[in-house]
C-alpha cells in the first residue's frame, strides 16, 4: 500500500496498468503506477511533505531517492548513489535537458506538483524504457485534462511557510465536455532567504517563479489527441553553496499527442507524441558581496524528439510494450568576464554541441503461472554527439587538436527479472541486468566548469566511454492484511565509472580553485545498499510506517567515492478519524564517515529531527475546503545532510499552513 | 502552338545564358581584405608600384604586399626583382633603415610578398620614407619608386629591443600568420640584430620559452609550442588562447644554456 502510495500522489487517471493484478503488491525498486487512489486519499499526505512541497521534495520520500542541496529551491535528484547523466530525468516521457553548467537546474526544477500526475521512478538498469541507464529513471507523468461528466473541477490553494517567509499560491481547473476537455494551472511561489536551526540566516537563498500550464484532449472516435504547453520562469532564484545565484530560469515544454486504446485485438495503449522543449538559464552574481570578478552566464538547452509505444499481447501469458524514440537536443553555455581595468573576457564552457538519439525498447512479461513471472526487457540507442565548428570547437583544440566533430555510440541495457509468490504472502523478486550510459556533453566537452564542491576546474574529455553497469537485486515482501515488510538488497559493479583526475600541470582559469581536473573514466567502481520498509495498521485509526535506506559506494581501490548519502531512516505515525488527520514524522540520518577526503568531503555528523503535521477537511455541497497545518524540524535543530553542499545548513523550526478549496 | 512557343522561349533562355557565360571569368581581388598603404611610380622601369599591407603600417612585424602594373598598358606585372629601402630620418639628423624581407622574384596571386619590420613609429621622433627599386626582366629596365609612409604606435608594443652582454642591439617582432582567435594560433617571432643603420642581420641561434598568460586572471593555457628557428631570423611556434581578452605572451629568450632577456608581448584576443 505505502508503495502504490509513493507513486499515486495525485490522481491517476487512464494509465496504462502492470498486468501484475494477481499479485497486488508492488515493488520497492520499481514503483507501479496502478489506477484507482482518489485524489486527496490520506495515504497520499505520508509522502507529500506538506502541501506547498516542491516536486523534489515528494521525490526524495521515494525509496532509493536522494536529494543533493545547493540551495533551497532546485534540489537534484539521485537514485541510490547515481546522479547527473546516470539516471533519466524525464517529463511526461519527454526528454528534457538543463542548461546549467552548474547544474542549478535539474529538469525537475520546472515542474510543479500543481503539474504533476504522478512520478515513476524506476531504480537500476531495469530503468531504461526512456533511455539506455545505468542508475534508473525518473519520469513525471503531467496531469492531462480529463474527460468528465462534471463540467468543471478544480482546486486553488495558499500556503505558507514561516521558516522562510515564502507563500506558494496555485490554482487548477479542468473543464469537461462529452468529447473533449481542458485544464489549466497557474503556480506562484515566492521565498526570502530562510533560517536555519538556532536562528541563522542563509543569505542568498531567496527564489520567487510562476508556473503556467495548459493542455487539451479530444476524443475522435476511437482516437485521443492531445496538446499541451507549460512555462515555467524563475527569477532570482538564490543557491547558497554556489558563488553564483539563478537570475533568470525559463522552461518552455510543449508537446502534441495521440492516443488509441485498442488499435487491434493484440495491439493497445498505443501512445504516440512530438514534443519540443527550450530552457534559458542565466546565472548571475550581481547580489553576492566581494566577488572576484564579476561574470555573465548564460546557457540555453533545446530538446527535440518523439516517440510511439504500446502493448502488444502475442499470446495470453505474455505482454510485451514496446517503445521507440527519438530526441536530438542542442546546449551552449557561455561566460563572459569582467576584470577591472582590461577589455572583458568570453569563452564558451559548454561548446554549442548537440546529441541525436535513435532507441528501441521492448519489455515482455511473461506469466509462466498464477505466481511466477518473468520479466525480461531490453533497450538499445544509437547516439551521435556532434561538436559544431567555431569557436566551442577552437577552445578544445587547445586540449585536444584532432578533436572530431561527430563521436557515434550504440548503447544497450537487458534486464531480467523473476518474480514468485511464495506461500501466498510472500513474494521474492531476482532481478539481473546490465545497462550502459552515454558521456553527458559536460563530461565531453565541458571547458573550465568550476565545481565548488571540490573547488576544482573541469574540462570534458571527448574520448570518454559509456560507463557500464552490471547489477543484481533481491527483493523480499511480507504481507498480511495489517502488515507489509519489504527489504531489498542491491550490488552494482559499474566498469569504465566516469570520474576526473587531477592535472597539475594545468592552471587554473577561476580565481581562487585549486586545480584543474579532466573527465576520465576509471577501472570500476562498486555500489551496494539496500532499502528496507514496513508499514502497519495497528490499529482502525493508526498506521506506522517506516523506511530506511543506505548505499555504499567505493572506486576500486577502495576509496569511498563522493556524496554518498548515509543511512537515512524516516518514520511516521499516522492517525486519521473521519475528517480530520495527524501525523508525526522522525528522519533520521547517521554519521556519514566513509567520504573522499581528495574530493573536499568532511565528516558529516548524524541528526535526528521530528515534524507534526495535520490536516483537516471540511466537505459541503460537494466541494471541500482543506486545511493543512504542520511544523517541520519541531525541535529548531541546525543540522545539514552529507549531500548538502558546502555543510549548507537546512531549515530551521518551519511552522507551515495551507488552505485549499477543491471544487 | 502553345508547345512550340515554350520551345522558343527555352532556346531563347538557353542562348542567353551561353553568351552572359563566355566573357571574362570573374577575377577575384588579390587586394580585397587589404589595405592600401602608397603608390607611386618606378619611373626608369614605366612601373606604378602599389604598396597594401594587412593594416595601416605599425610599429612591428608589417607584411608588405606589392602591386606592379606596366605604367604604359596598365597591365599587371607579375615577375620582377624588387628591394626595399625603408629609411627613417630623424629629428636629430641620424638615419637609419630597418629590418627587411624582400619579395620573392615571382608574383603569388599576383602580389609580391615581403615584409618591413619598423623599429620606430613615425611621429616626434622622425618620418620614415620607403624607397622600392623595380627590376622589370622583360623589358630589362629598372626603376626607384619613392614613397613616404607613416608608421603608426600600437597600443600594445608589437616590437621590442634590447642590448645583449655583448652589447649587439637585438629587435624582436612577432606575426599570427593566420589572425589570432581563441584556440590554436600559428605564432613567429622575428629576431634581427642591428650591426650598423642600414644592416639588420637575422639571429639564428636563439631558443625561445612561450608562457602565454592572461594578466587580469594570472592563468595561462597549456600546450603551447615554443617558437623553434626556421629561416631568415623567424622562429615558429604556436600559442593557444582559451578565450578571449587581454593576453600577455611571455617569452624568455636563452641562446645555448645563457638566458638572454624576458619580454613579453600585449595582445587583445576577440
Amino acid at each position: 500500500m505505502r508503495l502504490i502510495c509513493c507513486l499515486l500522489l495525485f490522481v491517476v487517471a487512464g494509465v496504462r496498468a502492470q498486468t501484475v493484478d494477481t499479485l497486488h503488491t508492488f515493488y520497492l525498486s520499481e514503483v507501479v503506477v496502478k489506477s484507482a487512489i482518489q485524489e486527496g486519499d490520506t495515504l497520499q499526505n505520508f509522502f507529500r511533505a506538506n502541501k506547498s512541497a516542491t516536486t523534489e521534495d515528494i521525490l526524495s520520500r521515494l525509496q532509493g531517492v536522494y536529494l543533493i542541496r545547493r540551495g533551497n529551491y532546485g534540489q537534484e535528484p539521485m537514485l541510490r548513489g547515481m546522479t547527473g547523466g546516470q539516471i533519466n530525468l524525464t517529463i511526461d516521457g519527454m526528454k528534457m535537458f538543463g542548461a546549467c553548467t552548474d547544474k542549478m537546474d535539474p529538469v525537475s526544477i520546472y515542474i510543479e506538483p500543481q503539474n504533476l500526475k504522478s512520478i515513476q521512478a524506476t531504480l537500476g538498469s531495469e530503468g531504461s524504457k526512456l533511455g539506455t541507464t545505468v542508475g534508473g529513471s525518473v519520469d513525471m507523468q503531467l496531469a492531462q485534462a480529463r474527460l468528465s461528466s462534471k463540467p468543471i473541477s478544480g482546486r486553488a490553494g495558499f500556503g505558507y511557510q514561516s521558516a522562510w517567509n515564502g507563500f506558494n499560491s496555485y490554482a487548477n481547473a479542468n473543464y469537461a465536455q462529452q468529447k473533449s476537455a481542458y485544464y489549466v494551472s497557474l503556480n506562484y511561489r515566492k521565498a526570502d532567504d530562510y533560517r536555519a536551526g538556532g536562528g541563522e540566516e542563509i543569505p542568498y537563498s531567496q527564489y520567487e517563479k510562476i508556473n503556467l500550464s495548459a493542455n487539451g484532449k479530444w476524443a475522435v472516435g476511437q482516437d485521443t489527441l492531445k496538446a499541451s504547453a507549460l512555462l515555467d520562469d524563475g527569477y532570482n532564484i538564490g543557491f547558497p553553496a554556489l558563488p553564483m545565484d539563478v537570475g533568470s530560469a525559463k522552461a518552455r515544454i510543449y508537446s502534441i499527442g495521440y492516443q488509441r486504446f485498442r488499435l487491434h485485438e493484440r495491439i493497445q495503449n498505443l501512445n504516440a507524441k512530438i514534443y519540443f522543449n527550450s530552457v534559458f538559464h542565466a546565472m548571475d552574481d550581481s547580489h553576492r558581496k566581494n566577488v572576484a570578478m564579476h561574470m555573465d552566464m548564460p546557457g540555453t538547452s533545446t530538446t527535440a524528439g518523439g516517440f510511439v509505444e504500446g502493448n502488444f499481447h502475442p499470446s495470453g501469458k505474455h505482454t510485451l510494450s514496446f517503445r521507440t524514440d527519438y530526441f536530438n537536443n542542442q546546449v551552449l553555455a557561455e561566460m563572459t568576464m569582467y576584470p577591472e581595468g582590461a577589455s572583458s573576457m568570453y569563452m564558451q564552457t559548454w561548446p554549442a554541441s548537440g546529441r541525436s538519439d535513435i532507441g528501441f525498447y521492448l519489455n515482455d512479461v511473461y506469466k509462466i503461472n498464477r505466481g511466477t513471472q518473468l520479466l525480461i526487457n531490453g533497450r538499445v540507442d544509437w547516439a551521435a554527439t556532434t561538436l559544431k565548428e567555431g569557436f566551442g570547437m577552437d577552445q578544445l583544440e587547445v586540449f585536444y587538436p584532432n578533436i572530431q566533430s561527430v563521436n557515434q555510440h550504440i548503447v544497450g541495457a537487458v534486464n531480467l527479472k523473476l518474480k514468485q509468490l511464495i506461500k501466498s504472502n510472500w513474494i521474492a523478486e531476482l532481478h539481473a541486468g546490465y545497462g550502459e550510459r552515454l558521456p553527458t556533453l559536460s563530461e565531453t566537452f565541458g571547458f573550465y566548469l568550476f565545481n565548488r564542491y571540490d573547488g576544482y576546474d573541469y574540462i570534458g574529455q571527448p574520448d570518454l566511454v559509456p560507463e557500464k553497469n552490471w547489477s543484481t537485486d533481491l527483493t523480499l515482501n511480507y504481507f498480511t492484511n495489517r502488515v507489509q515488510v519489504t527489504a531489498t538488497g542491491f550490488y552494482n559493479y559499474l566498469p569504465d565509472y566516469i570520474f576526473s583526475s587531477i592535472h597539475p600541470e594545468l592552471s587554473v582559469m577561476t580565481p581562487g580553485a585549486h586545480g584543474v581536473k579532466i573527465y576520465e573514466n576509471i577501472s570500476s567502481a562498486t555500489m551496494v545498499g539496500g532499502e528496507v520498509s514496513a508499514l502497519t495498521n495497528f490499529s482502525k485509526n493508526f498506521q506506522f510506517i517506516t523506511a530506511a535506506k543506505y548505499t555504499r559506494g567505493r572506486d576500486f581501490e577502495g576509496t569511498p567515492l563522493p556524496l554518498i548519502p548515509p543511512l537515512t531512516i524516516n518514520t511516521t505515525l499516522r492517525y486519521s478519524v473521519k475528517n480530520f488527520n495527524a501525523q508525526f514524522e522522525n528522519e533520521s540520518a547517521s554519521l556519514q564517515k566513509n567520504i573522499n577526503a581528495a574530493f573536499g568531503e568532511d565528516e558529516t555528523a548524524g541528526y535526528s529531527i521530528f515534524n507534526l503535521r495535520s490536516g483537516y477537511k471540511i466537505n459541503w455541497n460537494k466541494k471541500q475546503l482543506l486545511v493543512n497545518a504542520g511544523i517541520e524540524n519541531l525541535l529548531d535543530k541546525k543540522y545539514h545532510n552529507h549531500l548538502d553542499w558546502g555543510n549548507l545548513p537546512r531549515p530551521g523550526r518551519n511552522i507551515n499552513v495551507t488552505i485549499e478549496f477543491v471544487f | 502552338m502553345k508547345t512550340l512557343f515554350s520551345k522558343y522561349t527555352f532556346l531563347f533562355i538557353l542562348a542567353a545564358a551561353a553568351f552572359s557565360c563566355t566573357d571574362n571569368e570573374i577575377e577575384i581581388d588579390p587586394t580585397a581584405s587589404l589595405t592600401k598603404i602608397s603608390e607611386g611610380f618606378a619611373i626608369g622601369a614605366a612601373t606604378k608600384v602599389e604598396v597594401w599591407s594587412d593594416q595601416e603600417l605599425f610599429a612591428g612585424y608589417n607584411n608588405i604586399f606589392i602591386a606592379l602594373y606596366d605604367s604604359v598598358s596598365g597591365n599587371r606585372i607579375t615577375k620582377a626583382t624588387i628591394n626595399f629601402y625603408p629609411e627613417m630620418s630623424m629629428m636629430g639628423g641620424m638615419k637609419h633603415a630597418c629590418p627587411l624581407e624582400n619579395p620573392a622574384m615571382d608574383a603569388v596571386d599576383k602580389l609580391f610578398q615581403g615584409a618591413l619590420l619598423f623599429i620606430m613609429p613615425s611621429g616626434d621622433m622622425g618620418s620614415w620614407k620607403l624607397d622600392i627599386k623595380i627590376q622589370n626582366p622583360s623589358n630589362n629596365k629598372t626603376g626607384m619608386a619613392s614613397l613616404s609612409v607613416t608608421v603608426a604606435n600600437p597600443t600594445n608594443a608589437c616590437m621590442k629591443s634590447f642590448v645583449t652582454d655583448a652589447s649587439e642591439k637585438i629587435f624582436v617582432g612577432y606575426s599570427f600568420s593566420k589572425g589570432m582567435k581563441v584556440g590554436v594560433n600559428d605564432f613567429e617571432v622575428m629576431v634581427y640584430n642591428k650591426v650598423g643603420n642600414y644592416e639588420f642581420v637575422p639571429v639564428e641561434n636563439y631558443s625561445f620559452v612561450l608562457t602565454p598568460e592572461m594578466p587580469s586572471m594570472e592563468h595561462g593555457s597549456p600546450n603551447n609550442v615554443n617558437p623553434t628557428y626556421a629561416s631568415q631570423g623567424h622562429y615558429k611556434g604556436k600559442v593557444n588562447f582559451t578565450m578571449t581578452g587581454g593576453w600577455r605572451l611571455n617569452l624568455k629568450i636563452s641562446q645555448g644554456d645563457a638566458l638572454v632577456t624576458d619580454l613579453y608581448f600585449d595582445v587583445e584576443v576577440e
